[in-house]
């Protein structure tokens, strides 16, 4: 379970960087001022912060100015009302281009990134990524669908999102959509759930030859990723290089995601080990949401 | 009063450490305008602080304590200083070099590293991204390394249940074409 992909920038790669002609001015701006003597710190750093929340307040405030901004708009996508202190946005088409989303948040001065991802039936309308900064507190809501609980599938069914009026800054959404037949879903949903392809099927700590004749008597394709335990039991890899190599019956069996519909997508290794590496001890058989 | 030797003090410490906490801002914000205000804060704030400024390595461990601090403050929106524009168009170039990762497991893994909370997330970040070990981590949040031992311990736990709910998978092209 590698993180440091996930760092933006290496060390290595600034080495030097206090050379350059922004960090320099930065030093000679800061060893500019000189500091209180000692003893006045805790009040001087009192009153730097109420000057600071001051500058701020006014800041904030400068960029809302209602009644100059439009409180509503809409195409074929998407249409966004303001409903007191929220923009609440109602999808009218969850297969539209992300471009479309973006240019009815860009009409009401929101710069806001969603995308429609296929998902299994119990994802859709469900946020599975969201990212950004300045998002105020609390964030972005999802409430669910328009009318309450409809089914994002049947026509007159709207997904919705609904955002605080202050948000700020650039913000990325990803939530789930049905499905177009033979996508395959991105929420990597437990397939052995209830109301799922696998329902009442149990899998985890199973052999390959053991699961495969069932869930073939279901009529379902089965998909392998091969995973890579760590050592510990706790957490795994994946290399996709090594997703080729044929399993054989005696491999075991981890969990089972829902793959597309009509195919689900059984996690294995070759070795079975003391722990279950997807969830660092047996899989919980009550894994609810 | 500060002196000539506490300038050129600070100023070693200064370009000794300044690509590790320009890199620790970096890679902790979303936009070089924050990155730029965290690493002048937390500079601002060690030379207030000289005489708190440990000497060595040390030096590096108290500023990234400093700088979680006040990365804290910024995303509480309190904090708010003069900017220097050349830093700031700096920083900005160091962003523009970057490029997103790409990729469905890249992706998977970024969602359940959100998901974690900041504290879990910083813990994990300090050893993976800022490469402290035990003793290191011990010092930059101030806690005993017994007491790291078990955050650690933890906090990876959570995070390899994160990554099994969102499914750390493989590129599903490869997948599929078996």
């Amino acid at each position: 379970m590698s993180i440091d992909k996930l760092a933006r920038v290496r060390d290595e790669d600034l080495r030097g960087a206090a050379s350059g002609a922004g960090a320099r001015a930065l030093l000679n701006a800061v060893v500019a001022e000189e500091p209180a003597p000692e003893r006045r710190r805790p009040r001087r750093v009192v009153r730097w912060v109420a000057v600071a929340a001051v500058a701020t307040a006014v800041a904030v405030a400068a960029p809302i100015v209602i009644g100059h901004e439009p409180t509503s708009y809409a195409n074929s996508a998407m249409e966004i009302v303001r409903e007191g202190d929220h923009w609440v946005g109602r999808i009218t088409d969850p297969y539209a281009n992300p471009e479309r989303f973006a240019e009815v948040f860009r009409a009401v001065g929101l710069d806001v990134r969603l995308e429609l991802a296929p998902s299994s039936p119990r994802s859709i309308g469900r946020v599975f990524q969201t990212g950004g900064a300045h998002t105020p507190e609390g964030g972005f809501t999802y409430v669910g669908t328009d009318p309450e609980n409809c089914d994002a599938l049947e026509p007159g069914c709207a997904m919705v999102v609904k955002l605080p009026v202050d948000t700020s800054g650039r913000f990325f959404v990803k939530m789930g959509r049905p499905a177009k037949p033979g996508e395959d879903y991105q929420d990597h949903a437990d397939a052995t759930r209830k109301g799922g392809q696998l329902e009442g099927l149990r899998v985890d700590e199973k052999t390959v030859g053991e699961v495969l004749p069932e869930i073939r008597g279901r009529g379902l394709e089965v998909v392998f990723q091969i995973i890579d335990p760590n050592p510990d039991g706790d957490g795994f890899g994946v290399d996709p290089g090594k997703q080729s190599t044929p399993v054989g019956d005696h491999w075991i069996v981890w969990d089972a995601e829902e793959a597309r519909k009509g195919a689900v997508r059984l996690l294995v290794s070759e070795h079975r080990l003391d722990k279950n590496p997807v969830y660092g001890g047996p899989k919980p058989q009550d894994s609810g949401d | 009063m500060r002196t000539e030797t506490d300038r050129a003090r600070f100023e070693a410490v200064y370009t000794d450490t300044y690509d590790q906490i320009l890199g620790y801002a970096v890679r902790r914000c979303e936009r070089p305008e924050d990155a730029a205000d965290v690493v002048a804060e937390t500079y601002a704030i060690a030379w207030r602080r000289l005489d708190r400024l440990p000497e060595g390595d040390e030096a590096r461990l108290w500023l990234y304590g400093v700088a979680r601090n006040v990365l804290a403050n910024h995303r509480r929106g309190r904090l708010r200083r003069e900017r220097v524009a050349e830093l700031t168009a700096e920083i900005a170039d160091v962003y523009a070099g970057t490029s997103g990762g790409d990729g469905v497991e890249f992706r998977d893994i970024a969602r359940a590293f959100r998901e974690l909370s900041d504290g879990d997330r910083e813990l994990l970040s300090l050893v993976a991204w800022e490469g402290l070990d035990h003793a290191q981590l011990a010092k930059v949040l101030d806690i005993s390394r017994n007491a790291v031992r078990i955050r650690l311990h933890r906090a990876r736990r959570r995070f390899a249940k994160a990554l099994a709910r969102g499914g750390v998978t493989v590129n599903h092209v490869v997948m599929e074409s078996l």
